[in-house]
């Protein structure tokens, strides 16, 4: 893009060859395409070497679904998933409880150091993990907390508020200010316009908010890596290992499992917003 | 450094697709925002696995080039500076098209109309008319790129090997093997301070921008 | 907090009801010692420019906000500290604020089932109230499947399915068209003089104002300037803002020469004399301003006017023609002629002519 700053200025002559299009630009889709492919590809190649039957996963030999039932025989890799689930599940209704009172304190009313607040709020979504991680560790050692599924919880709670927040949030501040001031105009005290109309216009952001705060946990491993103890890795964290140990099609298949998972999530709250969005 | 380079080459790529983006018409355009974010949401450490499967000295790529004997000694790719930056541009790529994206999104196409009409032939439009407008989103999304990128552990854990150390790997080394958790708790202060600082960089330019209108 | 009820037989007053914004010195006062008292049964409109503070004293009536200073009197009763959802008073938004997840009946029937009423009744009163406002058949769409005059009329049915003591009306035909704002005003008129409720109606838009109303509250800057019918308010303005704001007017400086009797004399710039009433019993020598609407002045000959100047300018508007004339002395001065008997150009630009003001067309304006 630098380069175009030495071009000579505009030719004088108007430009009005036949087929001129406005909205097409040489090279754009040629470089889109191989964006896609760079984004997608290498999950592509994951997700098929999980069906190699080739052990070195480089030559396609034969196609299999060997690797995913011996990682699903596998009582390590089930153990550290029931914990990420476990752990997910907890942070994200913990998470998003917490996210949807903070949401509807911070519209309530302009305080002063509201947007003290709200940096606060999104400031973990910017500190890099690894410093969260390693002070929340120096945290929990400090309170003297065993290390366990209890601490992996309260992690994952404090790093998924602001991921659930930001969904509610939006969610509240496109809602018309004066549905809530018809909805007491109509009789209804704060609790019932609460619960008759702001929660059901809120709902769409709160459910997007638990999602994208389950997909985080479910995802995280630096985190988890740090404030785990014994018994209670998760599934990144096993995965972690593995690969540490070497690359094996098993790998792959936990890997590819993973992703669908993730995927089939994000979708479907993508789905669930922009459907919600029409109504 | 590393995260340095990585922003560059991710801006690089970035623009022309959120460029690509902006230009095509719904529901395509919602269907290609879609295909940018969820990478984001998938696990960051089976994304740079799946890195590891090519860049290997066994991987796809030397397999290819071996196979068409353009090479006969596997290229060194992986755990190599060249692989961190591969997988960290390709890890935070989201990051520089959304925010690119918004501001992009944001023009009116008019204005591109108008710069043809006043002569403008397509470089020239986009250096006079595009680039000046996309600025703030190019401000945004290059440090949403270089702030991860200097925190980043996964990454350069499993692409860049023992030879290519990052703060964040020290931090974590300083924490796990080394045990020497003072200087890790410092070192982690110190990246804190740089994400910090250029954070507040960018409230700054902000703020500065919104008093400038 | 005088607490004492006292019958007025007035819907809604306000008693030197002052609302401030904010402190210090970005303070804004939108509201300034306002006093008006609405009657039982009548369509009162507030009118004036945007930022003129009739928003927010419709607000200060539904208990959205507090004033800062005063006393608002529902029935003749104060009503400060009552919560907007225990007020008999219903609004129509100027947004609609339709409930989007909710069906057009349970928008209409929300207000009755907050009030406890049984859903036999709801339904009933819901039926009735959408037919009412002609939207039968409308019952179970949603509000997005509504175009937007279908949209106000649930947002209308929605406040009268209450009965509403009051009626307050937010600017609610701003986001329609032309034609169906027109059909709008007549169709407000009927609801009105079916139901007998007190219509409260916020409008920048002179026109409507005048269509509609029993009676109107010409407001700017935080203050009532003048209350009065639409003819009253049209025919006999009593300040420069609301002779301005409403219609077109032609602003004449006099000296007041006699200031005795019924009619008053006055000296004119180009040093003729004029006799009119004055409400204000200016004293000799002041200096007044006259307004004179366009279609109350004459064209004349020179000798017989109170003023002569030369045709500037003309505009055919088809019914009618505007002459505009530079005053000898100074200053412009606009005569409509109504366009009879195929003649629509009675006079040439640059004709020398006289302006005739009659009595009877000339207001004599107090600031």
């Amino acid at each position: 893009m630098t380069e175009a700053a030495d071009s000579p200025p505009a030719q004088k002559p108007a430009r009005r060859r036949g087929g001129f299009q406005t909205r097409r630009f040489p090279g754009l889709p040629t470089i889109s395409a191989v964006f896609f492919a760079y984004l997608y590809l290498p999950i592509a190649i994951l997700v098929a070497l999980s069906f190699n039957a080739n052990r070195t996963a480089t030559i396609w030999t034969d196609f299999t679904t060997d690797w995913y039932a011996r990682a699903l025989a596998n009582d390590d890799m089930l153990q550290a998933a029931a914990n990420s689930l476990i752990i997910a599940a907890s942070a994200m209704t913990l998470a998003t409880v917490l996210a949807t009172l903070a949401a509807l304190g911070m519209s309530r009313r302009r305080f002063k150091g509201r947007t003290g607040v709200t940096a606060l709020l999104s400031l973990p979504l910017i500190v890099p993990e690894i410093v969260t991680a390693v002070a929340t560790l120096l945290f929990f050692v400090a309170l003297g907390l065993q290390l366990g599924l209890l601490t992996v919880i309260i992690a994952h709670t404090v790093f998924c508020i602001p991921f659930a927040y930001l969904p509610i949030r939006a969610r509240l501040e496109d809602m018309d200010p004066a549905l809530r001031e018809a909805a007491a105009d109509l009789y209804a005290n704060e609790w019932k316009s609460f619960v008759r109309v702001i929660l059901p216009l809120l709902f769409p952001g709160i459910l997007s908010g638990a999602m994208l705060a389950f997909i985080i946990s479910l995802d995280d491993f630096v985190i988890t890596f740090f404030t785990a103890g014994a018994g209670s890795t998760t599934l990144p964290v096993y995965i972690f290992s593995l690969i540490r140990m070497g690359v094996t099609p098993e790998v792959n298949a936990i890997s590819a499992m993973m992703l669908l998972i993730s995927i089939s999530f994000v979708t479907l709250s993508f789905v669930l917003a922009s459907g919600k969005h029409r109504i | 450094m590393l995260s340095a380079i990585t922003t560059v080459v991710a801006l690089l790529f970035g623009f022309p697709v959120a460029f690509y983006m902006t230009l095509q018409r719904e529901p395509y355009r919602t269907v290609l925002i879609f295909l940018v974010t969820v990478p984001f949401w998938t696990n960051l450490l089976v994304r740079n696995y799946a890195w590891v499967l090519l860049l290997r000295d066994t991987g796809l790529i030397n397999g290819a080039l071996l196979g068409a004997g353009i090479i006969d000694q596997p290229l060194p790719l992986l755990y190599t500076p060249f692989a961190v930056a591969v997988g960290l541009a390709y890890s935070f790529m989201p990051f520089m098209v959304l925010p690119i994206y918004a501001s992009l999104e944001k023009i009116d196409f008019r204005l591109v109309e108008a710069a043809y009409d006043l002569y403008a032939d397509r470089r020239t439009m986009l250096r006079r008319v595009v680039l000046p407008l996309a600025k703030p989103g190019i401000v945004a999304g290059s440090i949403l790129v270089f702030v991860p990128c200097l925190g980043s552990y996964v990454t350069p854990a499993l692409l860049g090997g023992s030879k290519t150390l990052m703060i964040g790997n020290l931090v974590a080394g300083r924490f796990s093997e080394a045990r020497d958790w003072p200087f890790g708790a410092a070192l982690a202060f110190f990246l804190l301070a740089m994400v910090l600082a250029a954070m507040t960089f960018q409230a700054l330019r902000a703020r500065r921008q919104e008093e400038g209108e | 907090m005088t607490g004492n009820a006292v019958e007025t037989g007035n819907a809604v007053e306000a008693q030197k009801v002052s609302k401030i914004f904010g402190s210090g010195p970005g303070a804004v006062h939108a509201l300034d010692e306002v006093e008006v008292a609405i009657r039982q049964n009548e369509f009162f409109t507030l009118l004036g420019p945007s930022g003129c503070g009739k928003t927010t004293l419709l607000r200060l009536i539904a208990g959205f906000e507090q004033p800062t200073a005063g006393e608002i009197l529902l029935d003749g009763k104060p009503i400060a500290g009552t919560p907007p959802f225990r007020r008999p008073v219903n609004t129509v938004f100027q947004s609609y604020a339709l409930f989007p997840h909710m069906t057009v009946s349970q928008n209409v029937g929300f207000g009755l089932e907050m009030l406890g009423q049984d859903r036999k009744t709801i339904a009933a009163t819901v039926e009735r109230t959408l037919d009412l406002v002609k939207l039968g058949g409308m019952a179970d769409r949603k509000p997005a499947q509504l175009s937007g005059g279908q949209q106000q009329r649930v947002a209308l049915a929605r406040a009268l399915a209450n009965r509403p003591k009051v009626l307050l009306l937010d600017e609610p035909l701003s986001a329609l068209d032309l034609k169906l704002r027109k059909e709008m005003q007549i169709e407000l008129k009927r609801l009105q003089s079916e139901t007998g409720i007190t219509f409260v109606f916020v409008t920048h838009d002179q026109e409507e104002a005048l269509t509609m109303s029993d009676r109107v509250a010409v407001m700017s800057n935080g203050k009532i300037l003048q209350i009065g019918s639409p003819a009253e308010i049209y025919e006999k303005p009593t300040r420069r803002f609301v002779a301005d704001f409403i219609g077109e007017t032609n602003f004449v400086e006099a000296e007041v020469l006699a200031g005795e009797g019924e009619l008053h004399r006055f000296r004119l710039p180009g040093g003729r004399e004029l006799s009119a009433a004055d409400a204000f019993d200016h004293g000799v020598g002041e200096t007044v301003t006259l307004a004179v609407r366009p279609e109350r002045a004459e064209i004349v000959e020179a000798e017989a006017a109170q003023m002569t100047g030369r045709v500037e300018n003309i505009v055919y508007f088809g019914t009618d023609t505007t002459y505009h004339v530079t005053l000898e002395g100074g200053g412009r001065f606009v005569v409509r002629l109504q366009n009879r008997d195929g003649a629509c150009r009675l006079h040439e630009t640059g004709d020398t002519v006289g302006v005739r003001l009659p009595a009877e067309a000339v207001q004599v304006l107090r600031d």
